[in-house]
């Protein structure tokens, strides 16, 4: 036993003192983690801009899937469109890599850059970086609660958050931005070393506080329906102030090619961008510029007259929709249109036009305009070539006639988004200077006391959008045109007489040849006025704001339409029933309802599971079931 | 549990029940006294967004080495081996020379052949199509009856529409072939084992491939006065290399994609995998997240190679001949490099990847044993004392291009954006030191006490100490018997009880002590910073398994009836739970000490030598039955929280709740008239459509735990024959299956077509007469409006139309093998001996529709009552020479 002790005891313990735990605090430090000194706050300012920006994934899921279908920017067919969601999408976008990533950074700017200013180590600048993080989150929240609808304020404590109603939520928005922009000190020299940290502004202060303002214009309008009095005082205040009034003060991130933040968000290539009918009843006729004025001489021959609503194809095209067009072929173009569309959304067929985009890549699809329409025993009934012709798209379920119908929805048969939106080269617009014409002349409708009147504001807003577009030579013509587009709305300022109930059109029987002629309504919009009303000027402006915020900004244009019903979305098609869209029906598909267009976005599912308590606010706050259906507080009811 | 995945797919090993909520509850592997990383293949898999399964780190070894497995279930080995233990612990002892006639070579050659054991029953009356219409840009099942009438097919040419099968079509049989030489004998004192052992593995997935190569060496020696001194060396080279390993879930999984597939439409029209311009081959409207899978085998690459070594080597001493000590060292390393390469032409981006690992554990102990009987009077007994050092470092490089500029040069300069970075490191330490007791009286009782204390690096200094003790009893009767003088009757061979318990204490992995901040690159070479995702705290303290056993062992006349019984209770306190937060929060998650989970279960093991006849024939059978009750007595009542999900997939979840059996499966159901007063109570609630509606809350549906598991092993030997034949019984619990629900939405799956036809039918329930009563439903509807409601409903559709039971009985193994005579072999040859196998052989009963109920949605999570996409289940058939010489 002595042996032992002797020999095993020292050689035991004698091994476990010469390593001994003494090191054991230096192992257990992370030599990849930084510490609060070594941060600073405009790392957290670009990290959150760049989240924002959103890489391929989620801005496929997100900006394109979500947004842009519930905005009608884009044909969707179903999906959140028809009431849908994707507890994936909405899951990721909220989690930890994207909505919660980026607020987090952020937030992490504020809190950084008070803990420098508490502490006295600070830079000229740290007081304008701290203003600037607040301006971003209140956009980064509107963003988060324009989706969900309450949601937290007392967030990225470390605590699980309590939600906020959606009131709460707005008024602390529009407090951060009134003080944040009020406070940015525009005559600091002095800018972070390396300015690419702002990919918005290079830190520039001046644009930061017009931004902030102009941004408190988008969010005090939000309000004008269910809070106006409020809505009117926020508005007033910030439109005396700096605005976002010329194109090179707009809030945008210049885009990039590979695979990270800064690739274009619409860049994935299965994803059509297929012309939806909304946009193109809204532009169809709007402004009086000749189709044959836009185009070359050889597509002018595609042509059409001006009282030629198309063919007709009773038994391929959906008709349980209130489209005013629905069933009709466009067999060419429109007389006249919008000079923006043809830039926007480049013809089928055009191929050797440089901005025609010829996604996918790896199929023919986009090359290929000459397709069928089949029997139910999938015999060809006819072969249409979709060479320059423009149709837009109806969303819904199009039952036995989409399954009959190769031409409708194929992907070389209709308009498409123009190839420079979609190559990386673009800079996605957050924020842009036509928005603060478009409510300030809203305001003016509403008699607030704006800088402009409503004509001036209107008119500069069309303008910018024309400039952006680069069709300004159309600008004079267009504003003067009291013509109505398919949903009886025109473009001058002052026209407001009102379209009859219908106007008459011919048309030629897609399976027989014959001509005729067919009275096409103008659709009753109940959600606006009761549909009594389509052509006074706030239908006008929102109807050129729809058109100008497409493709880059989809949440105001969805955003829009909940508040106000305008402009015109038709209702998706049933010719079989929706899953996710019970409430419409065969009987009821001619009345517009909020019922009929999504509302928000279902919370993501591992909510209720990490933070219940917080999730029953949420559910009481909110006001209804957590759905897709459930308008937000300031939305239309 | 599983092994699956392709070619080296992981297996999850899962001893009494999951004691972790989050953890991979897998138990220690330990080689020849020295822990073996047994990393997890996969660790989540998204539902769409699948991650590679990259095999355990167990299949790294080479089963010929193998001279021996044991496991220790229980927390008995707790000790020895510490908190990694706590899972149980399997101990593999490999082969070391025993003196052999002959040469002592032994050169084995194994040949084997894999095929899918079930496959997901497909209607096959319907072609691609929608409401009944042939669509050749559709991408559902959902067209016409097929009849070989004419269509124009995706290409614009025309054929006649037809039935394909493309699972055969596209899947290969997979094979297998394995080589192995051996040397093992004997010299004086020293006893030698080597081999060299080569395996490639091709599994069904064209392209996909594993090849291994073990290169091991062993001597041991005894040496010195009285051979006191004995030294065992080991060295073992492993060379593991994967080559275009399968994704788990539903994008770019090339088998999920073909059971989708419409069921006119043929594969093979794809197999060029792209046209001649480069461009990836498929139909137009295909899902173009669902790529041309002959495409994606020959331009998606990815391969992973790992070095390892795991070297060990001791020395022992016999001092006297009741003390002994013993220093031992062991290391396992490796690193393993990864490359993934995607080529232009096809819906991916062109990129490139590649990343390296490398892992390197090392333990020094030393031990001394003291070893005595009858030292006072009949009572002896023994002592050891030892300590450990155990040294864990793993780092990481990865680089990855995202979008090529040059395409397809895959080199990390040629990003078209910004090439990103990546690493990782991580070093934790732990001491250790141990001791027994055992006190042996007479031979018929054995008391033995241990403890071990363990310092770690992962906790704080005011933590990082603990100690945990276990006590052992055990109770031979026959012995006691025998030395008391009472005759033990006849019938008894042997008797004995036991009873234990064991704690086992565990820490963490490193640096979760004190949150920081992490850096990092904006595309544009920016910097940017944000806060870790996981709240730390440097308060918490070391988990704790507990655990009781009972246990009895008995044989009867003469050792040929054995009957082993085992009651067990662990309960697994305080452990470290990432419990998930509010992403609002700031944190993903935050680490806490909470919890208990307990599990309690009964063990049955009998074996019996039925026959043993003069003529040489034997029968031998091995029933094994096992329950384990896996109950959640609490997550983390004082932090509010008393629910914890596993897994949450929109309105599916599966989880883990106070008072309940881990794994509750929560879906929708079907709306039913839920007023037991009502004259339609139960009845269906249908739409005004006549489809029926699901809830809009979850309903608990069911539990992933089996009630029971039964193994039945039937031996039989003649002469120089044996066959071996293994039926196992799982019996009781759900499990959810969302690949039903995705193939009954695009018309694949058999039930979409009743009988082979798809008639209008009205489904059974009411609807509402709009004055809070209900009437009979007599809407007619057709199987696509019907199928889409049931399986589109929410994102999984409603939970309760595929919710199955996993109960499930079948042939798991059947062998025959085959011993040349002695006579027949010459002088060349010592034994010569032939085997064939087959695996998964027959499903006697199963209730999932073709989908075998251990497929299941990962071998990393532990939701195994969710199926989705998930690798099917292969049969194979082994055919296997060993020549000694």
């Amino acid at each position: 036993m002595k042996n032992m002790k002797k020999i095993i005891l020292p050689l035991v313990s004698g091994a476990l003192l010469a390593t001994g735990c003494n090191k054991f605090d230096e192992i257990n430090i992370d030599p990849l983690q930084a510490n609060e000194q070594q941060v600073q706050v405009e790392y957290f300012i670009d990290g959150a801009m760049m989240t924002d920006q959103m890489d391929p994934n989620i801005s496929e899921r997100t900006f394109v899937l979500y947004w842009k279908n519930a905005a009608h920017q884009q044909w969707s067919g179903g999906g959140i469109a028809t009431g849908g969601y994707n507890d994936d999408w909405s899951s990721q976008w909220y989690g930890t890599s994207y909505m919660g990533k980026a607020l987090n950074r952020i937030y992490s700017a504020v809190d950084v850059a008070e803990k420098q200013i508490a502490s006295g180590k600070v830079k000229s600048y740290t007081n304008n970086l701290l203003q600037i993080a607040r301006i971003y989150r209140a956009y980064l929240l509107s963003e988060l609660t324009d989706n969900f609808g309450p949601i937290p304020l007392n967030g990225f404590q470390g605590v699980n958050p309590t939600f906020s109603d959606v009131k709460s939520v707005y008024y602390f928005m529009l407090d951060e931005l009134k003080d944040a922009s009020n406070k940015i000190d525009i005559s600091v020299g002095e800018k972070p070393g390396n300015t690419g940290l702002d990919q918005a502004y290079g830190f520039d202060y001046a644009k930061w506080q017009k931004y902030g303002n102009s941004m408190r214009l988008r969010l005090a309008m939000r309000l004008s329906e269910v809070d106006p009095g409020k809505a009117k005082a926020e508005f007033e205040d910030a439109a005396a102030k700096p605005l976002i009034l010329n194109a090179d003060e707009n809030f945008g991130v210049a885009e990039r090619p590979g695979w990270d933040d800064l690739t274009g968000v619409m860049t994935r290539e299965w994803n059509y961008y297929q012309l939806p009918q909304t946009y193109s009843n809204l532009v169809v006729g709007l402004g009086g510029i000749k189709s044959a004025d836009q185009v070359s001489p050889a597509i002018a021959a595609y042509v059409k007259p001006a009282d030629y609503v198309g063919m007709k194809f009773a038994d391929h095209w959906p008709s349980k929709t209130n489209d005013p067009i629905a069933g009709y072929w466009l067999d060419g173009l429109p007389y006249t249109i919008d000079p923006r569309a043809y830039k926007t959304f480049i013809l089928p067929g055009d191929f050797t036009n440089p901005d025609f985009n010829s996604y996918p890549s790896w199929d023919n699809s986009a090359h290929t305009t000459v397709r069928t329409l089949t029997d139910a025993g999938g015999n060809t009934v006819k072969t249409l070539d979709a060479k320059f012709t423009w149709n837009g798209l109806v969303n819904g379920a199009w039952g036995e006639k989409g399954a009959k119908n190769n031409v409708a929805t194929y992907n070389g048969c209709t308009p498409r988004l123009a190839n420079h939106y979609r190559n990386n080269t673009a800079v996605r617009l957050f924020f842009a200077n036509w928005e603060t014409y478009f409510l300030l002349a809203e305001a003016a409708t509403y008699h607030w006391a704006v800088p402009m009147t409503g004509k001036q504001a209107y008119e500069a807003g069309l303008d910018a959008s024309f400039a952006y577009v680069g069709v300004s030579q159309y600008a004079s013509a267009y504003k003067s045109s009291t013509d109505y587009n398919r949903a009886g709305t025109s473009v001058s300022w002052d026209h407001t007489d009102e379209p009859g109930a219908s106007h008459t059109m011919n048309y030629v029987d897609g399976y027989t040849g014959t001509s005729g002629s067919v009275s096409i309504l103008y659709p009753v919009n109940t959600l606006y006025k009761n549909g009594s009303v389509k052509n006074d000027q706030l239908t006008k402006i929102l109807t050129q704001k729809f058109i100008a915020q497409n493709p880059w900004i989809p949440m105001e244009a969805w955003s829009d339409q909940r508040r106000l019903g305008l402009p015109f979305f038709e209702n998706p098609a049933v010719e079989t029933a929706l899953t996710n869209m019970p409430d419409l029906n065969a009987s009821n598909y001619m009345t517009s309802s909020v019922k009929f267009f999504p509302q928000r976005i279902k919370y993501p599912s591992g909510v209720p599971g990490t933070n219940p308590t917080g999730y029953e606010q949420a559910l009481q706050q909110l006001g209804g079931a957590d759905n897709v259906m459930t308008p937000l507080w300031w939305a239309k009811h | 549990m599983r092994s699956s995945n392709g070619a080296g797919g992981s297996a999850k090993l899962v001893l009494r029940g999951y004691s972790s909520l989050a953890g991979d509850n897998q138990p220690l592997i330990v080689v020849d006294g020295v822990p073996m990383d047994n990393f997890t293949g996969s660790t989540e898999n998204g539902f769409w967004n699948g991650q590679r399964d990259y095999g355990n780190g167990l299949g790294d070894l080479n089963p010929d080495d193998i001279a021996s497995v044991s496991v220790l279930k229980g927390q008995s080995a707790a000790a020895l081996y510490g908190s990694r233990g706590g899972n149980g612990v399997i101990m593999i002892t490999t082969k070391s020379g025993t003196k052999q006639p002959g040469l002592g070579l032994t050169v084995t050659s194994t040949l084997s052949t894999e095929s899918m054991f079930l496959v997901p029953e497909l209607q096959s009356t319907y072609g691609q199509g929608d409401q009944g219409i042939f669509k050749a840009d559709n991408n559902t099942s959902w067209g016409p009856k097929i009849e070989g009438q004419s269509v124009t097919k995706w290409d614009g040419t025309t054929a006649p529409l037809e039935l394909f099968d493309n699972m055969k079509a596209f899947l290969r049989k997979g094979s297998s072939q394995n080589y192995g030489l051996s040397l093992q004998q004997q010299y004086g004192g020293t006893s030698v084992y080597s081999s060299l052992n080569y395996l490639e593995d091709r599994s069904i997935i064209p392209g996909n491939k594993l090849t291994r190569l073990n290169v091991t060496s062993r001597a041991v020696s005894k040496f010195g006065n009285d051979n006191r001194w004995t030294s065992d060396i080991k060295l073992a080279y492993n060379n593991t290399a994967g080559y275009n390993r399968p994704i788990n879930g539903k994008d770019q999984s090339s088998v999920y994609a073909i059971l989708m597939l419409p069921r006119s439409l043929n594969i093979r029209d794809f197999a060029a995998g792209v046209d001649q311009f480069g461009k990836m081959l498929w139909y137009p409207g295909a899902l173009a997240w669902t790529p041309n899978p002959y495409w994606l085998y020959r331009y998606a690459l990815n391969q992973d190679k790992r070095d390892r070594m795991m070297l060990n080597g001791s020395l022992k001493y016999q001092i006297t001949d009741w003390l002994s000590a013993e220093v031992r060292g062991g290391a396992d390393m490796y690193t393993t490099n990864t490359e993934d390469k995607t080529y232009d032409g096809g819906p991916l981006a062109n990129s490139y990847s590649t990343g390296k690992t490398t892992f390197v554990e090392t333990n020094y102990s030393a031990m001394i044993n003291a070893s005595k009987k009858n030292v006072f009077g009949k009572l002896g007994g023994s002592v050891m004392i030892g300590g450990n050092l155990m040294d864990h470092k793993w780092s990481s490089i990865s680089g990855s291009t995202g979008q090529l500029e040059v395409p397809n040069l895959f080199s990390l300069n040629n990003s078209a954006g910004t090439t990103s970075v990546g690493a990782g490191f991580s070093h934790k330490k732990i001491n250790s030191l141990y001791g027994s007791l055992e006190f042996n009286y007479d031979d018929w009782i054995f008391l033995t006490l241990t403890n071990r204390n363990d310092w770690s690096s992962a906790l704080s200094a005011a933590n990082r100490s603990y100690s945990y003790p276990s006590v052992n009893l055990s109770y031979v009767v026959t012995n006691m018997l025998e030395s008391v003088g009472t005759t033990v009757p006849e019938w008894l061979s042997y008797a004995k009880v036991r009873a234990s318990y064991a704690s086992v204490g565990n820490d963490m992995g490193p640096y979760n002590l004190y949150n920081g901040y992490s850096i990092g690159k904006d595309p544009l070479g920016g910097t940017t910073a944000e806060k870790e995702s996981l709240l730390k705290d440097p308060n918490v303290v070391n988990e704790l398994l507990k655990s009781v056993e009972l246990g009895a062992e008995m044989r009867f006349l003469d050792n040929r009836l054995g009957i082993d019984f085992t009651w067990y209770k662990s309960n697994a306190t305080n452990q470290l739970i990432h419990l998930p937060m509010d992403p609002m929060s700031g944190y993903s998650s935050k680490i806490i000490n909470a919890g208990n989970i307990q599990n309690k279960g009964v063990e049955l093991v009998i074996d019996a030598g039925i026959v043993r006849s003069a003529s040489g024939f034997r029968w031998d059978l091995r029933a094994n039955y096992s329950t384990n009750r896996n109950l959640v007595i609490d997550i983390a009542k004082d932090s509010g929280v008393t629910s914890y999900d596993i897994l949450g997939w929109d309105n599916l979840s599966v989880k883990a709740e106070n008072g309940k059996y881990f794994g509750t499966i929560y879906g929708t159901k079907f709306v039913r008239v839920d007023d037991p007063s009502n004259k339609d109570y139960g009845k269906l609630i249908l739409d005004g459509n006549g489809l029926p509606q699901a809830t809009g809350q979850s309903y608990l549906l069911g539990n992933q735990q089996a009630d029971a598991l039964i193994g039945i092993t039937n031996n039989f030997s003649y002469k120089n024959f044996d066959l071996s034949i293994l039926v196992d019984g799982r019996f009781g619990g759900e499990i959810f299956s969302a690949t039903q629900g995705a193939m009954q939405a695009n018309g694949s799956a058999a039930v979409t077509a009743p009988g082979g036809s798809r008639d209008k039918f009205i489904v059974e329930g009411v609807v509402s007469d709009g004055s809070g009563g209900y009437t009979a439903n007599t809407k007619e509807v057709n199987q696509q409006d019907y199928w889409n409601r049931i399986g589109t409903s929410g994102n999984v559709g409603i939970g309760e139309a595929n919710i199955y039971d996993a109960t499930n009985i079948r042939v798991r193994n059947v062998s025959l093998g085959y011993t040349f005579p002695k006579g027949m072999l010459g002088n060349t040859f010592q034994k010569v001996k032939v085997a064939a196998s087959c695996n998964n052989v027959w499903m006697i009963t199963s209730h999932m529709r073709g989908i075998d109920p251990e497929s299941v949605y990962a071998t990393g999570s532990n939701a195994v009552g969710f199926e989705s996409g998930a690798f099917p289940t292969m049969r194979s058939f082994q055919l296997s020479l060993s020549l000694g010489f």
